[in-house]
């Protein structure tokens, strides 16, 4: 049969042709099945928006009711995914197969359907990775937050609440002066009763919101390290681009106008791989100071904490190797 | 383990008895009745529990949380705490009792679990309804599969695995149903 050998007979190109046509309307079929799945996130995401504030107003301390919105919006993500794989799994696959058994390797035609499978899989993989950064940014949008009022009034509240605890022995002011996170013996000043204060729930909240205000603080070292980890691997891609283009000469002698450019891109490319993980240091050493000015009875166990920390991140400290 | 100060009683109160006690916790047991078995006031208790979390928190090694797993695995068998049952009675024995020796049982509902979850459900409710195992529960169980689980095979764990994941897939259909069906059902290739 002239399809699988590859003629120039006109019963060939037909087939050429027939085999082209029927790729492409699978392409644009599976073009078309990526844009309905996008309207669907894009209702789900406005939704998402839209019904979030009011979970998490209603939710309790733990924000539990928002974990299972937030849960379920994830889970029609996954559902959404599930649906694609199964797409490329039973739609594009087996014509891919069914195709390439028979296809002479190295053919016009087998190229054809090489780059076809390729395109389709790059086009899943592009909109997964869409849809993975929207949910990203969109979650992130919702969980704002501003800590620094929050933080101040939960002080407040606290500082406001021990004033009126009084000595279950001689009813005096037990003058609460410190931060107690949990309940904890007070002893009464004037009688010497030992008391059980109980600080209550806002107490026991005051060491995660001051943990996250602290790194609300610290972010644009965070901001910067990520910035600099994504100038890395776009000046290691830009370097792998270049030394494809470089001639057996300059690769061999390591000199030219290119090796040039080359040597300038690896310099860039090393400051940044080199100031990425001092930025991030820096991010969890100004968490610990912020913490250390917002709790400071807190410093002696903030200290251990960052050291604890640093040795964990530090394991992962690792750099590339160019061998230029 | 005796001769690392990590390990060091906070006020009398050592790792087998934090862990014992959270596991009894999160059963329903009452923090007071914890307190009266440890033979302690609830001040006391709550200081060594923050004091076992900062020694968590300082451990850059994990030994400490990883023996925690360990032993909130073995809080039935605790000296002072093993006994303790929520005031609502224990949960389905019969149940708990398969849980612990069917690992399918097991895996089917972590899928259902995870698939719950996914539907907006809260997953360790829905358990608790439908099976009578309680979080607390499950989660001893859970440690005690995953000390199992280190003298398995590759083979076995990616048996389990394979199973958890077909019944996520089977429970979230069913769930979907259930909830009307999920966003994207109409859109056909």
């Amino acid at each position: 049969m002239g399809l699988f050998n590859w003629g120039q007979s006109q019963e060939d190109k037909q087939e050429y042709e027939a085999l082209k046509s029927e790729l492409a309307t699978l392409e644009n079929r599976l073009d078309t099945f990526l844009a309905k799945l996008n309207e669907r996130v894009d209702v789900l995401l406005s939704g998402f928006i839209e019904e979030a504030p009011a979970v998490m107003a209603e939710d309790d301390r733990f924000g539990q009711a928002y974990y299972r919105f937030s849960s379920a919006m994830k889970g029609q993500t996954a559902n959404m995914r599930e649906k694609l794989r199964e797409v490329l799994e039973k739609q594009i696959e087996p014509v891919y197969s069914r195709y390439s058994d028979t296809l002479s390797v190295g053919s016009e035609a087998y190229n054809m359907l090489r780059e076809w499978r390729n395109r389709c899989a790059d086009k899943a993989n592009e909109w997964e990775e869409q849809l993975h950064h929207r949910v990203e940014e969109t979650t992130e949008l919702v969980e704002r937050k501003d800590y620094e009022p929050v933080f101040e009034e939960m002080m407040n509240n606290y500082w406001q609440q021990c004033q009126s605890v009084n000595c279950r022995q001689c009813g005096a002011n037990l003058s609460i002066k410190q931060v107690y996170y949990y309940s904890a013996y007070v002893a009464c000043s004037h009688c010497q009763t030992q008391n059980i204060f109980e600080p209550g729930t806002i107490a026991r909240d005051i060491e995660h919101t001051a943990r996250k205000l602290a790194e609300q603080r610290s972010k644009h070292f965070m901001d910067a390290h990520e910035q600099r980890n994504r100038e890395e691997r776009d000046l290691y891609q830009q370097m792998h681009e270049l030394q494809l283009t470089l001639s057996m000469d300059e690769r061999m002698s390591k000199r030219g106008a290119k090796y040039e450019q080359l040597l300038s891109l690896e310099a860039k490319r090393v400051q940044a791989e080199n100031e990425a993980p001092e930025l991030l240091d820096k991010y969890y050493r100004n968490i610990f100071d912020e913490l250390n000015k917002l709790l400071p009875d807190l410093e002696e166990h903030h200290e251990k904490f960052f050291l604890s920390l640093q040795a964990n991140y530090k394991r992962y400290d690792g750099k590339r190797s160019t061998n230029l | 383990m005796g001769q690392n100060p990590l390990f060091e009683p906070i006020h009398g109160i050592s790792l087998y008895d934090y862990s014992a006690a959270n596991a009894k916790i999160a059963n329903g047991v009452a923090v007071d009745a914890i307190c009266s078995a440890l033979g302690v006031e609830t001040p006391v208790w709550e200081e060594a529990s923050q004091g076992w979390v900062q020694r968590m928190q300082e451990d850059s090694e994990f030994i400490v949380i990883s023996e925690m797993g360990t032993l909130f695995g073995q809080a039935d068998q605790h000296p002072k705490l093993g006994q303790l049952q929520p005031v609502a009675g224990a949960g389905n024995a019969q149940n708990l009792d398969r849980l612990a020796n069917d690992r399918y049982f097991y895996e089917e509902l972590n899928g259902a679990r995870t698939a719950a979850y996914e539907a907006g459900l809260d997953g360790a409710r829905w358990i608790q309804d439908n099976y009578g195992i309680s979080l607390g529960d499950f989660q001893q169980v859970a440690m005690q599969w995953m000390e199992e689980q280190k003298d398995l095979s590759s083979e076995e764990i990616t048996e389990y695995v394979d199973y958890m994941e077909a019944k996520r897939q089977e429970y979230a259909k069913k769930f979907a149903e259930e909830n009307g069906g999920n966003i994207a059902d109409d859109v056909e290739f």
